[in-house]
């Protein structure tokens, strides 16, 4: 028979009252969210707009006075999927913010929300004609003759094509969580599978990738994962910060956007079905795409449990480009992990501030 | 309201891609071998009888039941989380979806192209401009704010070459 440990009175007392206050502060935080909702204050880090190409802009954050680098750093993520206000979510959980504080002149590119008028905007036009003028104009401002590419997602394929077809002006070159070796995509690169997808279809259909089906597409990744979150959430309610954060995450992570068509129709075909770029098949602006023309120094930063972009599918990078000076950090947790959240912040920013210090000379 | 044509074949549209998605799901169950789905289930159930067995063992009546239910929770998630990703990954899975998306855009594309052309229609007739239209015009201001970038781009490389030029010219002089 299993043998009962029953708690001491006293101290079962004191655990009681301990949970009830909790409980009843995760009430009232409850209610507040649901009949008093507060809209988050996202990207508040000040900035400047730099340049405007149709929906994309180049900003450049911060002030002059707190920036210790010539080098500066111009961040490329993701085209389509999410808004970019994840990597400045808000004082104090911003990775834009950490970066300022190390000294480094940092740049973002937000692609913008493209609509039904740029559904022919090619992933190739991306990397030749929108890639090319950002880089110019981060070299422009910064009056710097180098640069740091630091891609995130599928912002790291975009900017390691632009970077293998003009090398010379890249410094250094960061990928944090983006895919390079299509054919170990996870999930995706099953369901993508051009004996499954027909991609023509759907982009003929729709003339773009609807932001609703971009949610659907995720959100099949990992069905548990709202259950989880709101699990985490209601074990947490009581702890305000946690809920601060919880609700800008959670603004950010239910704002899906769509794709231009023929952008997806590229990026599924030539990535996901044909793995072109792992491959050295990829051309773009009628120059063949060769990641070995790559030989600055490199830095890879996989998570290890992401299952958007398993690690090693970011990983490959390490092995096609020429450089001898590369590195492969795997840290814990997933894909958003890398960016925003408090271990991205003990275990992530300081590694990839700290290889870019040793890397961005002095000004 | 009538019968139009278009409704008959919308209707007929609808009917035919029922009869084929009972046919394509029935194809799928009856490919052998059916996945057991004991297989997956009989690890996590055992998981949970354990953790259930542990709360109770440790005491029902502590606080710490809450944090132990807690942990009962996330196990259970991430047991359903890897079952589904088993059965995610196959590739039965990825081919029904693929059939899915098929029927459904074979669905969802005529009537679109039926709804677009009767509301452009309408709106031809209410003499206001139509989404098309609106596209078009917005996809040549796009274009023409992509000339002007780029005649401003070569105006700002010709200046700096203009005060390049002054600079050596200025040099040159006082040499």
């Amino acid at each position: 028979m299993a043998e009962w440990n029953l708690p001491v009175p006293g101290d079962l007392a004191r655990g009681l009252q301990v949970e009830t206050i909790k409980n009843l502060e995760r009430f009232s935080r409850g209610m507040e969210l649901v009949y008093r909702p507060k809209e988050p204050q996202v990207g508040q880090t000040p900035r400047e707009l730099i340049h405007k190409k149709n929906k994309s802009a180049l900003y450049r954050y911060g002030h002059a006075s707190d920036r210790r680098y010539a080098i500066p750093i111009l961040m490329v993520p993701n085209l389509g999927i999410s808004r970019p206000y994840i990597f400045d979510l808000y004082p104090g959980s911003s990775f834009i913010e950490y970066m300022l504080q190390q000294g480094f002149d940092f740049y973002l590119l937000d692609w913008g929300v493209f609509g039904d008028e740029d559904n022919g905007l090619t992933f190739e036009e991306s990397v030749t004609q929108i890639l090319p003028v950002m880089v110019r104009k981060v070299l422009k401002a910064s009056k710097a003759r180098q640069l740091t590419i630091l891609g995130y997602c599928m912002g790291t394929p975009l900017s390691a094509c632009h970077a293998a077809l003009h090398p010379e002006p890249v410094k250094n070159f960061i990928n944090m969580a983006g895919p390079i070796d299509f054919s170990r995509a996870g999930l995706f690169t099953t369901w993508l599978d051009k004996r499954f997808f027909d991609i023509d279809k759907l982009v003929d259909t729709f003339g773009s990738m609807p932001a609703d089906m971009v949610r659907v597409g995720f959100k099949f990744l990992k069905p548990t994962m709202d259950l989880s979150t709101f699990t985490n959430l209601w074990w947490n309610l009581w702890d305000e910060k946690y809920v601060e954060g919880f609700v800008a995450l959670n603004k950010w992570a239910n704002e899906y956007t769509p794709f231009p068509g023929e952008f997806f129709r590229q990026w599924v075909k030539e990535f996901y079905q044909e793995n072109k770029l792992i491959r050295g098949n990829l051309i773009l602006g009628g120059r063949p795409v060769d990641l070995s023309r790559i030989n600055c120094p490199v830095l890879v930063v996989g998570a290890k449990q992401d299952y958007i972009v398993p690690p090693e599918c970011a990983r490959a990078l390490i092995d096609a480009v020429a450089s001898s000076d590369k590195e492969y950090l795997e840290l814990p947790g997933g894909h958003i992990s890398l960016i925003a959240g408090r271990g991205a912040k003990r275990n992530v920013w300081p590694k990839v501030g700290a290889w870019m210090a040793k890397r961005s000379q002095e000004a | 309201m009538s019968d139009g044509p278009i409704d008959q074949e919308l209707l007929s549209m609808w009917k035919r891609s029922m009869d084929q998605g009972m046919e394509v799901w029935q194809k799928l169950i009856a490919q052998p071998p059916a996945p057991d789905i004991s297989h997956f289930i009989r690890p996590m159930w055992g998981q949970s009888m354990d953790l259930w067995a542990q709360i109770l063992k440790q005491g029902a009546t502590s606080p710490d039941t809450l944090v132990q239910y807690k942990r009962f929770l996330d196990d259970s998630l991430e047991a359903w989380s890897k079952v589904l990703g088993q059965a995610m990954e196959t590739e039965g899975f990825a081919a029904a979806m693929g059939k899915f998306m098929e029927q459904y855009l074979d669905t969802v594309g005529p009537v679109r192209k039926s709804l677009q052309s009767s509301n452009e229609e309408f709106l031809r007739t209410m003499n206001l401009p139509s989404r098309k239209q609106v596209t078009e015009l917005a996809s040549q201001v796009v274009s023409l704010e992509g000339r002007l970038e780029s005649l401003e781009e070569r105006i700002e490389d010709l200046i700096d070459s203009i005060s390049l030029l002054e600079a050596l010219v200025k040099r040159g002089a006082s040499d």
